[in-house]
């Protein structure tokens, strides 16, 4: 037997004690590293969505809301950009994408997004192509011969049950609570079904954006070609662009800003300022699970303090067989340590596998994906902060077991 | 000329008294116990008996006066070495609470190794060998709480010789058994101390046990002993 062997058997003997302090640690330490791997995976979701485009180019206004519209289908509608703008930024040498959407309409809540052929060559998020999990991307719309053609993303699909070949009518408007008129003029034909990406294309309805704007209540010059004199320009409300080297990236950028008719936002940026934003909200959260794990550690030093006379006896008894008094206190310390690592380690499993059972509602309910790691350097740090802080707790029954004298000790029975 | 085990000489340990001042505890004029001899050592209760015990043990340190036990000058060493000097040379038997409730019979033989530092391969077979020579092979995966207080004391007295000491110091060890076990404990003791080549010193209040020692001595006369 030795040192360790003996903190082990100590443990046991009292293991109902053991397992509520352990359980509570426990259940600490599962709370920390949901609420750390939620707020670690929602900012890389939001990162990596905003990593999709260099530039988001919108309506004068607040960029942080053209941001959240254009890539993450959040807000009030901000407004349109002449089709000129997007035209003129498809052309632009510097860039090397320009993908157009036209917001307005929806289908069972998902947005009805108008945009080209060009959104299936982008990316969903950092990474991530937008791919066709089934059927085929929609084709280019005929004014004449209208095929009204759409493109479901993977959630929009799973919840309307829609499939490639059924049919729908889109309601105009972007609010879900208003009572929507329905588009019945455009029957929209499901002609693929996009794979799951973890963004916000995932809960959209891609239709070509000339179809887009030939629907009544659009456009003023809907159906028509574009340019056509005497007629007012068509409208977009956003383009994403990928410009074709980092260098250009800030000049173009400049030079939107410095036009009259549009304003360019870095989506990165300002997905950080947003976070920066809603910092003190997320850093309470982790400060409040943080103080379970304090509490919990408090519990392990009343049920360490309860069993005292116990200890007391038993630390006499190792002074008596020749123990030395730091090495008493020591093993106090260890088993404090000891059911700090145990809870650390069993609320490390709990909360790995909360992140993991609970990924799917997590993604279902806002549409960040979870994705569950075994081990992180954050764990590492739970993990270590946890057992420091339960030694801590066990420093002031320790001093007490140091200073036991022997004759004491063992005069204070059980 | 014998071997002196323990000498002490002009010994006083005090206590602060609650009210203010000092309570004597301990107060001895000149003692000398002989190595290998067994000795009963007799005294009411509060007349310092288990202080004197503890400054033999090295628990604790007198006022003034001489301590010298197997040969070392227990106040002159640091605590550290008084530790490793009670690991190492020293048994001590109590009256009750003598075993760790959370080991085993044989595990509470194995700590008294592993408290003093002295952890070895050879432990194991040491403890069984202890146990069976106690009467007791059969409860060695018994914990304390499964066993009787006679066989309790039986386990303690194993113990205490788990490291061979030359001094086996025991408090009252019969004091909370009936007459059979007392008798029974006593012998145990007596042979253990003798097969191991031990000097044994028992404090006690019972006429029972002082005669069965062939030699005791009053605490209250180490007092007016001259030194």
């Amino acid at each position: 037997m030795n040192h360790e062997g003996f903190v082990l058997r100590s443990l046991r003997h009292r293991r109902a004690a053991t397992l509520l302090s352990a359980l509570g640690i426990g259940l600490g330490v599962a709370l920390v590293t949901a609420v750390d791997a939620l707020r670690r995976e929602s900012r890389a979701h939001f990162e990596g969505a905003a990593l999709a485009a260099d530039l988001v180019v919108g309506p004068k206004g607040d960029p942080l809301r053209i941001v959240l519209g254009a890539v993450f289908h959040v807000g009030e509608d901000q407004g349109t950009i002449p089709e000129s703008r997007w035209r003129s930024l498809a052309a632009d040498p510097r860039v090397a994408r320009a993908v157009p959407f036209a917001f307005g309409d929806t289908y069972a809540g998902f947005r009805v997004v108008g945009t080209t052929e060009a959104a299936f060559g982008m990316e969903a998020r950092h990474g991530t192509p937008v791919r066709l999990a089934e059927g085929t991307p929609f084709g280019p719309f005929d004014p004449e011969k209208p095929g009204y053609e759409a493109v479901l993303g993977a959630t929009a699909a799973a919840a309307t049950g829609l499939g490639v070949g059924d049919h729908f009518h889109a309601e105009h408007g972007l609010d879900a609570r208003a009572d929507l008129d329905e588009h019945e003029e455009a029957e929209w034909r499901v002609v693929g079904i996009l794979e799951r990406t973890g963004t916000a294309l995932d809960r959209s309805v891609l239709v070509p954006l000339e179809a887009f704007w030939s629907m009544e209540g659009h456009d003023p010059s809907a159906g028509k070609a574009a340019g056509a004199e005497g007629e007012a320009p068509r409208q977009v409300s956003a383009v994403a662009v990928r410009v074709a080297s980092p260098a250009f990236l800030v000049p173009l950028f400049q030079e939107i800003r410095a036009s009259e008719d549009a304003l360019a936002a870095r989506p990165l940026v300002e997905v950080r300022n947003l976070f920066d934003l809603v910092g003190n909200a997320d850093r309470l959260l982790f400060a409040v699970s943080i103080l379970v794990v304090v509490v919990a550690a408090v519990g392990v030093l009343v049920s360490m303090v309860n069993t005292m006379n116990e200890r007391r006896r038993d630390a006499a008894l190792m002074r008596a067989l020749g123990a030395r008094r730091r090495v008493v206190a020591g093993l106090v310390v260890g088993e404090a340590a000891a059911t700090g690592a145990a809870g650390a380690l069993a609320g490390l499993v709990l909360g790995h596998a909360l992140v993991a059972v609970g990924a799917a509602r997590v993604a279902e309910w806002s549409g960040i994906p979870m994705r569950p790691a075994l081990l992180g350097p954050a764990d590492i740090l739970v993990f270590a902060g946890a057992v420091a802080l339960c030694a801590l707790a066990g420093l002031a029954p320790a001093i007490g077991a140091y200073r036991t004298e022997v004759a004491e000790g063992l005069s204070g029975g059980r | 000329m014998a071997e002196i085990a323990i000498r002490l000489e002009g010994v006083e340990r005090t206590y602060p008294a609650p009210g203010g001042g000092e309570v004597v505890a301990l107060r001895v004029g000149r003692w000398e116990v002989e190595a290998g001899s067994q000795v009963a050592l007799v005294g009411e209760s509060g007349s310092g008996k288990s202080t004197l015990l503890s400054v033999l043990a090295g628990l604790a340190l007198p006022d003034r006066g001489r301590v010298e036990v197997l040969g070392q000058d227990l106040p002159a060493l640091p605590e550290a070495a008084r530790d490793r000097f009670r690991g190492a040379r020293v048994g001590l038997v109590f009256q009750s609470l003598n075993l760790f409730p959370a080991l085993t019979a044989r595990e509470n033989l194995l700590a008294a190794a592993l408290f003093a530092g002295r952890a070895s391969r050879e432990d194991g077979a040491r403890a069984d060998a202890l146990l069976e020579r106690v009467g007791l092979a059969g409860r060695a995966r018994h914990r304390p709480g499964m066993l009787s207080l006679g066989e309790q004391q039986r386990v303690a007295v194993a113990r205490a010789v788990m490291n061979r000491p030359a001094l086996l110091l025991c408090d009252e060890p019969t004091g909370s058994l009936d007459a059979s076990r007392r008798d029974e404990v006593v012998d145990l003791l007596r042979r253990v101390a003798r097969e191991e080549g031990a000097t044994l010193v028992v404090v006690t209040h019972d006429p029972a046990v002082v005669a069965a020692f062939p030699s005791s001595v009053s605490i209250a006369s180490l007092a007016g002993a001259a030194a």
